[in-house]
């Protein structure tokens, strides 16, 4: 459909003899109201739920020192990123500055290194198991156990194997975000349509094309949903795995938010959160657009 | 009623040349959860001359699928032989191309990608241009030009069926094998495409095997009809169709005097069969669940490859 109308034929009210069959409408206050009002009323809602907040806070019954007024928060969100702090002499109780980016840098890398390895091998171990009848009986005693298995469970033998450095990080990160991948790879090889499959031997593909042309493809968007539900369960992992971690200084966000805690210190432990949850949503929207931009063949056509 | 071929008197042609041929063919299929073999289609002697259009009609279940794969070369014969010009089938071949019911082209590639599917695999002996301008000539001839890099997402039945048409014709096979392509259209698209299917085959000279529930679709297209018995299938009766071609181009076919003669003669023998094959799995035949479980099974004996043929 080519778009090369005039203004003209566009204006309601004075047809054309031959108006396009598709128009663009042009902007009313409903037109904006219908489209942006989302935005209106997300921006209103949390002004008037951090509003609250720091009126509850400030008057309510709770204690100040396990909720924290929202400025404050705010105080330690900006020292915490951006520095500037005059924490000279005060009693600070772990704030100070970048004390959250720093925190926060860490546990990115520690993420995506976890992440890097468990979309790397899952992948392909998913590949082979749905691919190969003898992988698939050989692993799958291992990988459905592990991944019904609450992983917390192993940590005390991933201790007495690994210590409570950072490398046991790594391994739950990994060992709660493989799963997925290798799950939902491995269902997309197995559900691949068969039709596709006789059409592709019909043409003449050997084994090894109808897995690249018609398997993988095929798998594609199984995968995709794999990487997005990993994602999130490796997130669980990694606060998980810095709550347990023995770390004494930048043990990133999630020892952040634990040791704020402990050393009472409200500001921050919320600021710290705010900061993880942020992420998180970030994140998470991120990996849901990820689909249609893959697999647009997976879009039901929308008009 | 003017007389028609009695069962065997259409079978035998002498004057044209057989093309595939199959021979005392049984053949069936494992349901392997349930430890069982079925066989599809038994004792099947049947003959397409080269340049005609074979429609196979039967109940549904009757194990007419079954036979195109073994055409096909995607199943393997029980016991019997079929050959295609006195040479045994033992795989896929360049001279076979297939249309399936469910379409069955790459919804993640543009209808051009798809239609390529024809000489992807094969070696063909043509430059790059001159493939790109095969694929440009069999769009326009299954009228999809405009279309070429839309996605099978965005397009209708219709015209999806239409891409995995060009797809079959594309490489210009020798035998073009139907199954049941136009079975999930609406009656409008279906007799619009068939029209246009009848004018193609002429056009590329092929020789095909049509599978099809629909009497009229067998009438319309069929040069001999072939009827296939309930499970397990044999060839009951073959019948020639003596209207003139071509038959969809213009006007109504159905008006013509043999059209009425020659339906209700095959009506009453598929509606034998019909019966037969409804009381056959209201006694608890294997007849309802069958098509689940092939499919299954025939995608367990790909992945496993038992012939080693991928």
């Amino acid at each position: 459909m080519t778009d090369t109308q005039t203004p003209q034929t566009a204006t309601p009210g004075s047809p054309q003899p031959h108006e396009p069959r598709i128009r663009k409408a042009r902007w009313t206050w409903e037109r904006i109201w219908r489209r942006y009002s989302f935005v209106f009323i997300t921006i209103v809602n949390l002004t008037v739920f951090f509003t609250i907040w720091e009126l509850f806070a400030t008057f309510g019954p709770v204690p100040s020192l396990i909720f924290p007024r929202f400025s404050e928060v705010l105080e330690s969100l900006k020292i915490g990123w951006i520095g500037g702090g005059n924490l000279e002499g005060s009693d600070n109780r772990m704030l100070a500055d970048f004390v959250i980016s720093r925190n926060f840098w860490e546990t990115l890398k520690i993420y995506s290194v976890s992440m890097v390895v468990s979309i790397g091998f899952g992948i392909p171990i998913g590949l082979l198991m749905g691919a190969r009848k003898w992988v698939d009986a050989i692993l799958s005693p291992y990988v459905w156990t592990l991944s019904s298995l609450p992983r917390i469970a192993i940590y005390p033998i991933l201790v007495m194997f690994i210590g409570i450095g950072s490398e046991i990080k790594y391994a739950i990160i990994i060992l709660t975000a493989i799963f997925p991948v290798i799950i939902n790879t491995w269902a997309g090889v197995k559900t691949t349509e068969q039709s596709l499959i006789n059409a592709a031997r019909m043409f003449g593909a050997s084994r090894s094309q109808i897995y690249r042309k018609v398997v993988l493809p095929y798998t594609l968007p199984f995968v995709v949903t794999g990487v997005q539900l990993s994602l999130s369960r490796g997130l669980i992992g990694v606060v998980l795995a810095e709550f347990l971690t023995g770390a004494t200084q930048f043990g990133g966000i999630g020892w952040l938010v634990f040791r704020a805690a402990n050393a009472f210190n409200a500001p921050l432990t919320y600021a710290a959160l705010l900061s993880l949850a942020v992420f998180a949503l970030i994140l998470v929207q991120g990996t849901r657009s990820m689909e249609a931009k893959i697999a647009p063949w997976r879009q039901v056509s929308k008009t | 009623m003017a007389s028609l071929n009695k069962p065997g008197t259409a079978v035998e042609k002498p004057g044209r040349k057989v093309l595939i041929e199959a021979k005392n063919l049984t053949i069936g299929y494992e349901l392997e959860r349930e430890r069982k073999l079925l066989t599809a289609l038994r004792d099947i002697n049947l003959i397409a001359y080269e340049g005609e259009f074979l429609v196979l009609v039967g109940p549904s279940g009757c194990g007419k699928t079954t036979f195109l794969n073994a055409v096909a070369g995607l199943l393997p014969p029980w016991e019997g032989t079929i050959t295609y010009e006195g040479k045994r089938i033992e795989g896929v071949g360049s001279d076979r191309a297939m249309v399936f019911q469910d379409y069955a082209i790459m919804p993640w590639r543009t209808v051009s990608h798809n239609i390529e599917m024809a000489f992807e695999f094969r070696h063909h002996g043509l430059a790059k241009e001159e493939v790109q301008q095969r694929i440009q000539r069999t769009i326009e001839a299954v009228g999809l030009q405009g279309f070429e890099e839309s996605y099978p997402y965005e397009l209708s039945g219709g015209m999806k069926q239409r891409v995995g048409i060009g797809r079959a014709l594309a490489a210009e096979p020798k035998v073009l094998l139907a199954d049941e392509p136009f079975g999930a259209l609406d009656a409008m698209t279906r007799q619009v495409l068939q029209g246009q299917l009848e004018a193609l085959v002429a056009e590329f000279n092929q020789t095909v095997i049509f599978i099809t529930h629909s009497i009229d679709e067998a009438i319309s297209l069929g040069d001999r009809i072939g009827v296939i018995s309930h499970r397990p299938g044999t060839v009951r009766e073959i019948i020639e169709v003596d209207i003139e071609r071509p038959r969809l181009a213009e006007g109504e076919i159905t008006s013509h005097p043999r059209y009425g003669e020659l339906r209700e003669y095959l009506w009453s023998l598929v509606k034998d069969e019909a019966i037969q094959a409804q009381a056959a799995s209201d006694f608890g035949d294997l007849d309802q669940d069958e098509d689940a479980d092939r499919t299954e099974t025939e995608h367990r004996a790909l992945l496993d490859d038992p012939g080693g043929r991928l």
